[in-house]
């Protein structure tokens, strides 16, 4: 069971337990995280659960794929090199104390 | 202060869900007539009818969670009326419920489908949790399937039952399936698509019988045709479920009319989803969508009107469909274009756009993600691009959006 600590707009911090298998989006909608909006459930089709990877943990998530890079790419304005959508990150135990920055919801 | 909710899907969950992130105090009771949680529709004609998706993961939030935030989710319940001069619904059981806000959330239900032999047992639907169930609880024993209907339902349905293994035909009975919804271009990519797949499309063609005894054994169409089915499934479209504004005189015209805060005729009672009509602030016109994201993003706007925040509601309309390999992405409403501009990536890439009076009005893409994203972001605007640029694919879209002329109403 991963646990993932998300750091809110407001710098508060939440940790939730994760069940492996999921998505780092699914964790964050079924624990009330309310910026990761998640309009399209998670099929990589809205960029709506943006979020930031600190680059401890860069290289340890697997890589976006070149679909998730195009939506990321045109859809954030504050894109940075270590955003994510979080509908394609899966999570495992790995990924135990895994740190996600949740932005400002952009939609 | 108390709210009632009608209806859970995804516009009733997401209005409950940002009251309390408006920071709403008072009581919510969110009302649902299906005994299941709260479920995302897209994937029952997709990942959870190929059972790729576990029934866990089609909930929209988990159980706990309704109670963490304190809303009342009222299963298996439903309203048989409205009374306006006392604020309160009046359920099937006779209890009575106060609210100070009431939302209709009611969304909209299966054109059903009557014509010879429509009583045999086979006949599915594909609108709610227990439609999909019912497929997929007979599909052991299926060979043929023949959908009828040419939306994105019936074709989603295809697909799906096609990676499943069935033989399918899908009768449309327009020239081309989704023929009020896109362009020839995007018909004939999506009709190679299923074909290519194994799926038979076939068009200008009108069902006209259920044969059979019991169980069906097929369909008999128009042109004199017989189709051998084991199971039919219709994607005939919906109608919005207004019988419980009507009944109690709310104004009503194909949906229950609404005010740009989601507000109804009377001042206590708001309609989001599928069930309202709106003036769209964009197109400039009446309209009624039935999408998740105007679900979602009405659910928004109605929770900052009642916490006294109120901002009109504005949101572009975009929509997604997965069939085989192809990622379809629509972004604003195609109806009443004058120009299409084809932009072709690749073989299984290409968008196309929609002008009407030289101004941009929406994009279909299939497997390109950009020119989605970036028409998304400037569509609010209707603007003028230069087609040219646009048709090219050796120039970035997002360099030909960039600088374009806003063009507003």
């Amino acid at each position: 069971m991963p646990n993932v600590t998300f750091i809110l707009p407001d710098e508060s911090e939440v940790t939730v337990e994760a069940l492996a298998g999921d998505s780092l989006m699914q964790t964050a909608v079924d624990n009330g995280i309310e910026e990761i909006t998640a309009d399209c459930g998670g099929c990589c089709s809205c960029a709506t659960c943006h979020c930031f990877i600190p680059p401890a943990w860069q290289g340890k998530v697997s890589p976006a794929d070149d679909m998730e890079q195009a939506l990321l790419e045109t859809a954030i304005e504050d894109v940075q090199p270590n955003s994510r959508l979080s509908c394609q990150i899966t999570l495992d135990d790995s990924l135990d104390g895994l740190v996600v920055k949740v932005p400002q919801s952009d939609w | 202060m108390s709210c009632i909710i009608i209806g859970a899907s995804h516009a009733g969950v997401q209005a409950a869900v940002n009251l309390r992130g408006q920071g709403y105090e008072g009581g919510i009771t969110l009302i649902s007539a299906e005994k299941v949680l709260p479920y995302q529709r897209p994937p029952l004609s997709k990942a959870f009818l190929q059972d790729t998706l576990p029934e866990q993961r089609l909930w929209l939030r988990p159980e706990a969670f309704y109670q963490q935030k304190h809303i009342d989710l009222k299963l298996n319940t439903r309203v048989t009326a409205i009374n306006r001069e006392q604020q309160t619904v009046v359920l099937e059981n006779g209890d009575t419920l106060p609210y100070s806000q009431l939302i209709l959330a009611t969304g909209s239900s299966v054109r059903w489908w009557n014509l010879p032999g429509s009583e045999r047992k086979g006949i599915h639907y594909l609108r709610d949790h227990s439609d999909t169930s019912g497929i997929k609880a007979q599909l052991p024993d299926v060979t043929n399937v023949v959908v009828i209907g040419g939306g994105y339902i019936g074709l989603e349905a295809a697909a799906s039952l096609n990676k499943m293994g069935k033989n399918v035909t899908v009768l449309v009975n327009t020239a081309r399936p989704l023929q009020h919804l896109t362009s020839p271009v995007i018909s004939d990519y999506l009709c190679r698509l299923h074909e290519r797949n194994g799926v038979t499309i076939e068009t200008n063609i009108l069902a006209t019988e259920i044969t059979g005894g019991a169980h069906l054994d097929g369909v008999t169409c128009d042109n004199g045709k017989h189709y051998p089915a084991d199971m039919v499934v219709a994607g005939i479209g919906v109608e919005p479920c207004t019988e419980l504004a009507a009944m109690c005189g709310l104004a009503i015209s194909n949906g229950v009319e609404v005010n740009g805060y989601m507000q109804t005729s009377d001042e206590h009672i708001y309609a989001i989803g599928d069930c309202a009509n709106f003036h769209h602030a964009i197109y400039n016109k009446p309209l009624r969508i039935e999408s998740v994201q105007n679900a979602t993003d009405q659910a928004k706007t109605v929770a900052q009107a009642i916490c006294n925040k109120a901002s009109a509601y504005t949101a572009l309309p975009w929509f997604w469909s997965d069939q085989y390999d192809a990622k379809l992405q629509i972004a604003g409403l195609s109806t009443g274009y004058d120009e299409v501009v084809v932009r072709q990536e690749s073989d299984t890439s290409l968008a196309a756009f929609y002008f009407a009076k030289e101004r941009l009005i929406a994009v279909d893409t299939i497997n390109q993600p950009k020119s989605f994203m970036v028409a998304r972001k400037y569509l609010p605007t209707l603007p003028n691009i230069d087609k040219t640029l646009l048709a090219d694919p050796d120039v970035a879209v997002s360099d030909i959006f960039t600088g374009a002329e806003a063009c507003l109403t």
